[in-house]
């Protein structure tokens, strides 16, 4: 449904279809909601924003570190040890903090299709600052890590390029994690 | 014929259901899994169900949660229990049941897995988490290594389901008492005689009823009804609170000697009690 919306809108606002379009991708269903309705779109370039949290053996990424696997039902990418046990993830975005990711978005990486980027919970947390400064949108800090791929892909891109980012929650349920984040931090 | 079929067979000739008790392999670790295994055979263990713990046993109630966590924390692996399997195997006959989640094999290679369980000695193998629909890739291999793959039945399974499961069945079928997960429960459903005598009525291989079952009385009260008792977390609750003791592959014994016991006096059968001290 966000998808179709997001599509009628951006052909609404600029005459059409973006460039590229960026989701964060914990489970998937954020991103999922976005991209089916364009995957027949070539020339719309995807990017899943994966929760690269602390680092390495301390994150959610489970395209850029998992193996093919099967859990809850599903098999797809899934953090994983080399006889199969579950590997423990992390990632300042509760939504995010999962050790598998849905199948459809792993056919898709295998498709390339979608293209899959990791951002870590600190690039995350300057994301939700940048959105809130500069638009006066909190994002939710699953959200917040698209908003930080695009604030780093955005100045390699031509002035008349489109990006569309998936906003899909508030940040005001993150920010005492975020509070205590930055407390850490100094 | 598998070891499984044989042993139930030979059962069935003089009317006694199955005791499979279930335990965690390296809970508190495989040495003491060794010693538990053989000690489950001596007191009357028909089969065994051996445990592979998974991180994210979601099938599994806090009691084998926690021994699943205890058995990985020492390194248990599918690996190091078809070790554990082939070294029982020199002077163990019990059939030999692993029970566990998909990821693990999956990982480990579905035709690797079935021909090294086989060669180790394992009979069955029970996945949880693979329903029947999805394990034709598994039990290609199975099949072909002469393994039981071992599907479940629930309380909530519609008898077409019962049907189409029972077309894939070996071994046995393992109906689930309870719908949740595996723990002890105070009392089993009203309903558990009907559900299983229905199953019972079109299957094609034994019923074994698992889930809940705890004490020597319900032990009885399932032998009545069903081909094979199967118990778990009791077992895994006593390992847990004797562990590091010096009784406790005795006591481990004295509680399945017990369910024996129980087992075999619900059905009147010979050795069903003690000799009389002289």
């Amino acid at each position: 449904m966000i998808g179709r919306e997001a599509r009628k809108q951006i052909r609404q606002r600029e005459r059409r279809l973006p460039d590229y379009l960026i989701a964060c991708v914990g489970g998937g269903s954020n991103a999922m909601g976005l991209f089916t309705a364009f995957l027949a779109d070539s020339e719309v370039r995807m990017i899943g924003v994966e929760a690269g949290g602390l680092g390495e053996g301390k994150n959610a990424a489970s395209i850029a570190g998992g193996h093919v696997g099967v859990l809850h039902g599903s098999k797809s990418y899934v953090l994983q040890d080399e006889t199969g046990q579950i590997r423990d993830t992390h990632s300042l975005a509760p939504g995010l903090d999962y050790p598998g990711v849905g199948p459809e978005l792993s056919y898709l990486h295998d498709q390339r299709r979608v293209e899959y980027v990791t951002v870590s919970d600190h690039q995350a947390v300057e994301g939700m600052k940048l959105l809130a400064e500069t638009e006066g949108i909190i994002p939710a800090l699953e959200s917040a890590h698209a908003v930080a791929y695009a604030a780093l892909l955005v100045p390699r891109l031509r002035s008349d390029q489109v990006v569309l980012i998936n906003l899909s929650g508030r940040g005001d349920k993150d920010l005492q994690g975020v509070a205590r984040f930055l407390g850490e931090l100094h | 014929m598998t070891r499984i079929t044989e042993t139930f067979a030979a059962l069935q000739s003089h009317g006694e259901a199955a005791l499979i008790p279930y335990i965690t392999a390296g809970d508190p670790d495989l040495e003491v899994t060794f010693r538990l295994v053989h000690e489950l055979a001596r007191q009357g263990a028909d089969l065994i169900e051996l445990g592979v713990p998974f991180s994210d046993p979601m099938a599994d109630g806090p009691t084998h949660q926690r021994a699943a966590e205890r058995a990985l924390r020492r390194g248990t692996s599918l690996a190091r229990v078809l070790d554990l399997v082939q070294n029982l195997r020199r002077t163990l006959s019990v059939p030999l049941i692993l029970f566990t989640y998909y990821n693990p094999i999956f990982r480990y290679g579905g035709e690797r897995f079935a021909r090294d369980a086989r060669q180790a000695g394992v009979d069955g193998v029970l996945c949880v988490d693979l329903p029947p629909e999805e394990a034709n890739e598994l039990k290609q291999e199975t099949d072909r290594h002469d393994l039981d793959l071992i599907f479940l039945l629930a309380p909530t399974s519609s008898l077409s389901r019962v049907r189409t499961v029972l077309t894939r069945a070996r071994g046995f079928v393992y109906y689930v008492a309870v719908t949740g997960v595996t723990g002890a429960r105070a009392t089993l459903p009203p309903d558990l005689g009907e559900m299983v005598r229905r199953i019972r009525a079109i299957s094609p291989v034994p019923v074994g009823v698992g889930f809940g079952i705890s004490s020597p009385e319900q032990a009885a009260q399932v032998a009545s009804i069903a081909d094979a008792v199967i118990v778990g977390s009791a077992l895994s609750q006593i390992i847990e609170t004797y562990s590091g003791q010096p009784d406790l592959i005795e006591r481990v014994g004295a509680f399945v000697s017990g369910l024996k016991l129980a087992i075999r006096r619900e059905r009147n059968l010979p050795g069903a009690d003690p000799s009389p001290p002289e």
